[in-house]
């Protein structure tokens, strides 16, 4: 029986255009590490063992007009990592889920 | 007040009616321990976010189908686009089913604080179904072949190809509805739709199919809400430890399950349906699959009590010669499907080569054999020639020839006085468990055993409007079209194999 090996890999595919590209430059300059790779259809941003924090405040700064949560839902085509979404910022963590409380990863 | 006191508020609202009991109310049960779960909704999505969300994802999209309809862009990828009839009918007809699925869920076993999400989710299985029903009419309109994108709902239905989605998602509708969540948003949603509408869409983006790239990226980004749906339910089932045993059940079933369905699925699209290739179907399964959703995912979940899947060791070898099983039966058989082929070349051989060593030497004497039947006035049939059709699994419905037709293992198990033929370990696991579920499904034989193809064609009704010439064609620009009279001449008469070995219910 193969053993499953776990990782800590966290990403957001973004889809292609102009939000997109905005988001992925801005998310580069703010997490160390993150791994930017366009795909043609869409844009995947990585990065291991740490939160990428969508804050959409910045991302309408950097767009030059005000930003929600429901556009950047618009364009965040998948994730993977524990997501939470709140009123004015995503964010998604490793996959962790505590025994103790599985409910509250 | 912001949507996180709204979410708060709302689960305040809920009560119990007294007019009916508990069970009227929920109408089916489940065998799982849900009822005094207090799970964690992380969209937090009601009425009006959503409407206003759809809203901005059908704008952007239909705004590229409107231009699309104007504009004369570039020239779509034949080989693609003539796939796509078979593979956009499958998709219609698994987005249908989710959506019925979801409405029974938040009808049954929903806890409060997840219901808002099922239905949402219902509402967005119904769109992405509407979605590529707007594709396939697209296409029907502007491709150079509209036959067969006409009536991709139809043939959904009928096609014994599409039998491996009809059977995967009717098992997936009247299960426990808490396992529909497991097979559906765990395994459909969170393992395998990834792979399909963000990796695939990468592929319709390079074949010049605008529509499926972007219907494919909108609907990922709703699956991206159901993903979470199925942590949120998963996450609550977890708390109690007297579901383990039943999820571990759940997992090894619909593992294997959605591997031989949705995976078979991917495997075929990602090695034979593109041209332009940049990863293997085998090399996207391992990463996207194996290692996002098995290694980021599943792996994590072993902390409270659950093994790896109980046929995984077979899943990833399979993916050696997955693709190339499943394309042998889907050209093999091309006169009962609904579009023109292209079949493998050289340069397809040289990379099928490069990643699956060995590729030739087990599947050239196909493609041989293919291209040396595609002229109807040769009167010959590949599917004559290669010795008719295989058996079908009663579970998976695929022909019994997987992983590779000299590796497989088919046999049969009797039920009532009849034989049922297993492809597997793992359908025969499921068949042993539960052969009721199974047994009621009609196979390609039970329905044209003894007839002539051509008949067989002629009543699956893929025909072409001059009511003589079939939707499939062996290549894509043909010299001359095949006719039902030339079926007829290969006189070719679908005869059922001979039986598996048959296997004792009292040996596993």
């Amino acid at each position: 029986m193969i053993e499953l090996t776990g990782n800590d890999l966290v990403s957001a595919k973004l889809m292609a255009g102009e939000e997109g590209e905005v988001i992925a430059a801005l998310m580069a300059e703010r997490v160390a590490g993150l791994m930017v790779t366009d795909h043609e259809s869409y844009i995947d941003l990585s990065a291991v063992g740490c939160d990428l924090d969508f804050d959409m405040a910045a991302i309408g700064e950097e767009l030059g007009f005000p930003y929600s949560v429901s556009r950047f839902l618009a364009v965040l085509a998948t994730y993977k990592g524990d997501i939470e979404v709140g009123d004015d910022r995503v964010v998604i963590r490793v996959f962790s889920p505590d025994p103790a409380n599985p409910r509250l990863p | 007040m912001n949507i996180s006191q709204a979410y708060d508020r709302v689960k305040d609202l809920e009560w119990e009616p007294s007019y009916i009991t508990a069970e009227e109310k929920a109408v089916e049960s489940t065998r799982f321990h849900i009822e005094n779960a207090r799970p964690n909704d992380p969209f937090k999505t009601f009425v009006r976010e959503y409407c206003e969300q759809e809203l901005e994802k059908d704008e952007r999209h239909y705004a590229l189908l409107e231009a699309s309809s104007r504009l004369s862009t570039r020239e779509p990828d034949p080989r693609w686009m003539e796939a796509m009839k078979f593979g956009l009918s499958n998709l219609v007809g698994v987005e249908y089913a989710a959506a019925r699925a979801m409405g029974r869920m938040a009808r049954t076993v929903a806890p409060v604080a997840l219901r808002q999400g099922y239905m949402m989710q219902m509402l967005d299985e119904m769109r992405h179904s509407n979605l590529e029903m707007n594709v396939i009419r697209h296409h029907m309109r502007t491709w150079r072949d509209p036959a067969g994108y006409d009536l991709a709902a139809k043939a959904n239905a009928n096609s014994v190809g599409s039998g491996i989605f009809r059977s995967m998602v009717e098992d997936l509708m009247t299960s426990d509805p808490v396992e529909t969540s497991i097979g559906l948003q765990v395994f459909i949603e969170t393992a395998y739709t990834n792979l399909f509408f963000v990796g695939l869409s990468s592929a319709a983006a390079a074949h010049g199919d605008d529509m499926m790239a972007s219907t494919m990226m909108t609907i990922q980004s709703d699956e991206a809400r159901h993903m979470a749906n199925g942590w949120a339910t998963l996450s609550a089932l977890l708390g109690d430890d007297r579901n383990i045993p039943l999820i571990q059940d759940a997992m090894d079933k619909w593992s294997w399950r959605i591997h031989c369905s949705f995976g078979t699925g991917n495997m075929l699209f990602s090695d034979y349906f593109v041209r332009q290739r940049s990863e293997s179907a085998k090399e996207m399964t391992m990463r996207w699959v194996m290692e996002d959703f098995y290694g980021g995912f599943y792996q994590k979940l072993e902390q409270f009590g659950l093994r790896p899947p109980k046929f995984l060791d077979e899943m990833i070898s399979d993916l050696d010669w997955m693709s190339h099983t499943t394309a042998v039966y889907l050209f093999g058989a091309w006169p009962v499907f609904f579009h023109r082929y292209d079949g493998m070349g050289p340069e397809d051989f040289e990379w099928f080569e490069k990643k699956y060593p060995g590729f030739y030497r087990h599947f050239g004497p196909f493609w041989e054999a293919y291209h040396s039947c595609k002229d109807p006035d040769e009167r010959k049939l590949v599917l004559k020639e290669l010795g008719g059709l295989p058996n079908f699994c009663q579970v998976c419905q695929r022909p019994t020839i997987f992983p590779r037709q000299d590796l497989a293992r088919p046999r049969a198990l009797e039920r009532g006085g009849k034989a049922y033929c297993l492809c597997s370990d793992g359908c025969e696991h499921i068949f042993r468990r539960e052969a009721d579920r199974y047994i009621g499904s009609k196979s390609f034989y039970d329905l044209y055993e003894g007839m002539e193809l051509s008949e067989v064609v002629r009543k699956l009704g893929y025909v072409r409007d001059d009511g003589r010439t079939l939707m499939a064609q062996p290549e894509l620009e043909p010299r001359r079209m095949w006719t039902l009279a030339d079926i007829s001449a290969c006189g070719y008469v679908v005869e059922r194999p001979p039986l598996p070995p048959l296997v004792d219910w009292g040996v596993p």
